[in-house]
């Protein structure tokens, strides 16, 4: 199946709805519209606004919206999308955005995954993916599975998958939701590559830009702030039981483990906490040094070293760590509780 | 003897001996301790070979590692700027991670915090509760067979599963407490942490729900899966087959226990931080290893197939053989392959020896014998 290219006839209607493939990024760019063109001419105006669209929807309800009749636009303003995109350069807006983006196109993997998987196939080639078919079904080589793994626990995990030589069964469905985290990272991908030198991004496009830059820095500043002041007053239900156990650990005098501050500390700064009012928190430790915890909490909030801002671990590494005996419903990352618990939603906890 | 003498003893090592590069040379970074300055020299990088060895003999380390990794700049002191380029599959079996029954034998702990003292192994102070216990741990040949054992079982984990051939694999005896098993296989380094914590979280067997693989029928619950079905399927049903109690119907709770009985049989027990680490430093082969005087050796899997412990640990024998005169005040009773019946005071040891005692103890080599 590697070697041998799939023949898959694609229609306009595919291109509509799967505007990231090769074949339909080819056909726009037979359009031969240039970048300048997306701020100038009436076509070019019109994409730009249905790009624009696009991602103030992904900001607003956190959904990218139906494929329209006109594929020629589609495809186009997806691209311009994330030109945006890349020009804004938030990480997590484009995380956002291609998590969106992936679960409308799911909506029509599931459809072809009965009127016709070799189109999932196909998909799976232009990821790069290694699959096999069998008699039982299909077998995905594990890299790829564990690149797309939606969860990391039950049923998907790979410790409980018919994992031989090096290849994992998968049934129709299965390999449809993979191939919806494969089209999430594609996605974050091309937006990575998408890169133009902002000097000759013309001016209307710009305005854009910074118009969905205010935006976004908006709706996740009014989070931020909500869940300082919940803190302040000494409520953090907002803040997920390890976290929890954590801070009750340091407020009672224990010595935390090198990867328990790690988590503690990416995790207060990451919902807002200034480098001052992180150090606070660590007072409380008995082995408190200013200079080192000062140094290490500038390191995490990026202010040294690397200057990477620190997220914290995902709920697998924290359970790895032997920092979770927690279960929380729906939940893979410390922050994503947070959020929820701030939107009123508090996971439940088993 | 003291540190100047252990120093020639290494120093005449790698006279004799060369170390041979790791694969990709110049673009792994290099790290080394040396015997008379606290921590660690980080960040160098060699072109070949040659300039590696001239190194290693002008400088006699007392530690020496490379990276896993493959940097663009592996000499650039800040990790971002290095350019990472991916890293090998490493995963780590130390005994001191597992209980091994030897452990009374040869360990001993202290407790800082009461004062408390024994033998064997303890998380935390069996009298006071406090962590802050001292440990004095030694390695003896049923040490290195149990974790010998458990490289066995993640080659078999790797080869059969995950498909990964033996000769993309080798096996490095860490001259300490256990061994690493390297992969070097091209299409496997780029995984991320997250792709590599499945890994190590499949060979450990973590994670396993024992829900999925059991079965209801009339009047109780079978377990779902034949021998013959991949992956951990099939490794448990083979356990399974061995173990009569697991027979006809059972109550869900014991057969989930029974299933949890067979993985951990079957896992190998590795430490999980060293397989997700992708820019780990690991000890470089062909070196000695500074608390004990042995050689890290590198094997193939066959190697290793064909050795027994003790045959290991001869192989890794790197400094002579001649009796000495060796002093302690705590003779561990089983120390590699050689039991040391209950004595005070002073002994004849071979020399190499008498060197892991003093490097690692508080031994005093008097001199020859």
């Amino acid at each position: 199946m590697k070697a041998e290219p799939l023949r898959v006839a694609l229609t306009t209607d595919d291109y509509a709805r799967y505007p990231f493939l090769p074949d339909a990024l080819r056909v726009v760019r037979e359009l031969g519209l240039t970048l300048e063109e997306l701020g100038e001419t009436p076509l070019g105006l019109q994409i730009l606004e249905n790009a624009r669209g696009k991602i103030l929807s992904v900001i607003e309800n956190g959904t990218y919206p139906p494929p329209g009749g006109d594929y020629r636009l589609e495809v186009s303003a997806f691209t311009t999308a994330l030109l945006i995109l890349s020009q804004v350069g938030d990480r997590a807006l484009t995380e956002k955005f291609a998590v969106a983006f992936s679960k409308r196109v799911f909506e029509s993997i599931e459809q072809d995954a009965v009127r016709r998987p070799e189109l999932l196939l196909y998909l799976a080639t232009v990821f790069g993916w290694s699959l096999r078919a069998g008699s039982g079904g299909i077998s995905i080589h594990f890299k790829d599975y564990v690149y797309a793994q939606p969860e990391f626990t039950g049923p998907w995990k790979l410790v409980n998958r018919p994992l031989s030589s090096g290849y994992v069964e998968v049934g129709w469905r299965e390999l449809a939701r993979l191939l919806q985290t494969g089209v999430k990272k594609y996605v974050a991908r091309l937006v990575e590559s998408a890169s133009v030198d902002p000097s000759v991004v013309p001016e209307r496009l710009y305005a854009v830009v910074e118009e969905v830059s205010q935006k976004w820095a908006k709706t996740r500043s009014e989070v931020l702030a909500y869940a300082q002041a919940g803190y302040r007053k000494g409520d953090a239900t907002a803040f997920p039981p390890c976290t929890r156990a954590l801070l009750e650990d340091i407020k009672s005098g224990k010595n935390l483990t090198h990867s328990a501050r790690f988590a503690l500390a990416s995790f207060l700064l990451s919902v807002g906490f200034s480098v001052e009012e992180t150090l606070e928190v660590f007072k409380a430790s008995p082995d408190y040094r200013e200079d080192l915890a000062r140094y290490q909490v500038e390191h995490i909030a990026g202010l040294r070293g690397s200057r990477t801002k620190y997220t914290p671990y995902k709920c697998d590494n924290m359970r790895s760590l032997g920092l979770c005996r927690w279960n929380c419903q729906g939940v893979k990352h410390p922050l994503q509780f947070f959020y929820r618990a701030v939107r009123g939603r508090p996971p439940r906890v088993e | 003897m003291d540190q100047a003498g252990i120093v020639r003893l290494f120093k005449a090592y790698y006279a004799r001996n060369t170390v041979p590069p790791p694969s990709s040379i110049e673009k792994r970074e290099f790290a080394f301790s040396f015997f008379d300055s606290q921590g660690m020299a980080r960040h160098m990088a060699f072109r070949d070979a040659g300039e590696l060895n001239k190194f290693i003999r002008d400088k006699v380390p007392q530690h020496a590692y490379y990276s896993t990794a493959y940097y663009a700049d592996p000499a650039a002191s800040d990790m971002d700027e290095k350019g990472w380029q991916g890293a090998d599959l490493v995963f780590d079996i130390d005994v001191d991670h597992i209980n091994t029954p030897c452990k009374p034998l040869h360990d001993t702990w202290k407790c800082r915090n009461c004062g408390a003292e024994g033998w064997g192994f303890v998380e935390k102070c069996p009298s006071c509760g406090s962590d802050r216990v001292e440990r004095q741990t030694w390695v003896c040949e049923q040490c290195i067979s149990v974790a010998r054992d458990e490289v066995l079982k993640l080659v078999d984990i790797l080869e059969e599963d995950f498909g990964i051939s033996r000769d993309e694999m080798y096996v490095v005896f860490s001259g300490h407490r256990g061994f690493h098993l390297h992969v070097e296989d091209s299409a496997l380094v780029d995984l991320d942490q997250e792709a590599r914590r499945e890994i190590a979280d499949y060979v450990r067997g973590l994670g396993i729900d024992p829900e999925l693989y059991i079965a209801r029928t009339r009047g109780g619950y079978t377990y779902r899966y034949t021998p013959e079905d991949p992956g951990w399927r099939g490794r448990i049903a083979k356990l399974l087959q061995l173990r009569p109690e697991a027979e006809g119907r059972l109550s869900r709770g014991e057969l989930e226990r029974l299933i949890l009985e067979c993985v951990a049989e079957a896992r190998a027990n590795i430490d999980e931080k060293v397989t997700m680490d992708v820019k780990r430093l690991i000890r470089l082969p062909g070196t000695l290893h500074g608390k004990t005087g042995l050689k890290v050796l590198r094997m193939t899997v066959q190697q290793l197939e064909a050795l027994d412990a003790r045959g290991v640990l001869e192989k890794a024998i790197a400094l002579p053989d001649e009796p000495v005169r060796v002093e302690m005040d705590k003779w561990p009773r089983k120390i590699l392959a050689t039991s040391l019946p209950d004595q005070a005071g002073e002994r004849t040891l071979p020399l190499y020896l008498a060197v892991y005692l003093a490097l690692n103890g508080k031994a005093r080599v008097l001199g020859p014998a």
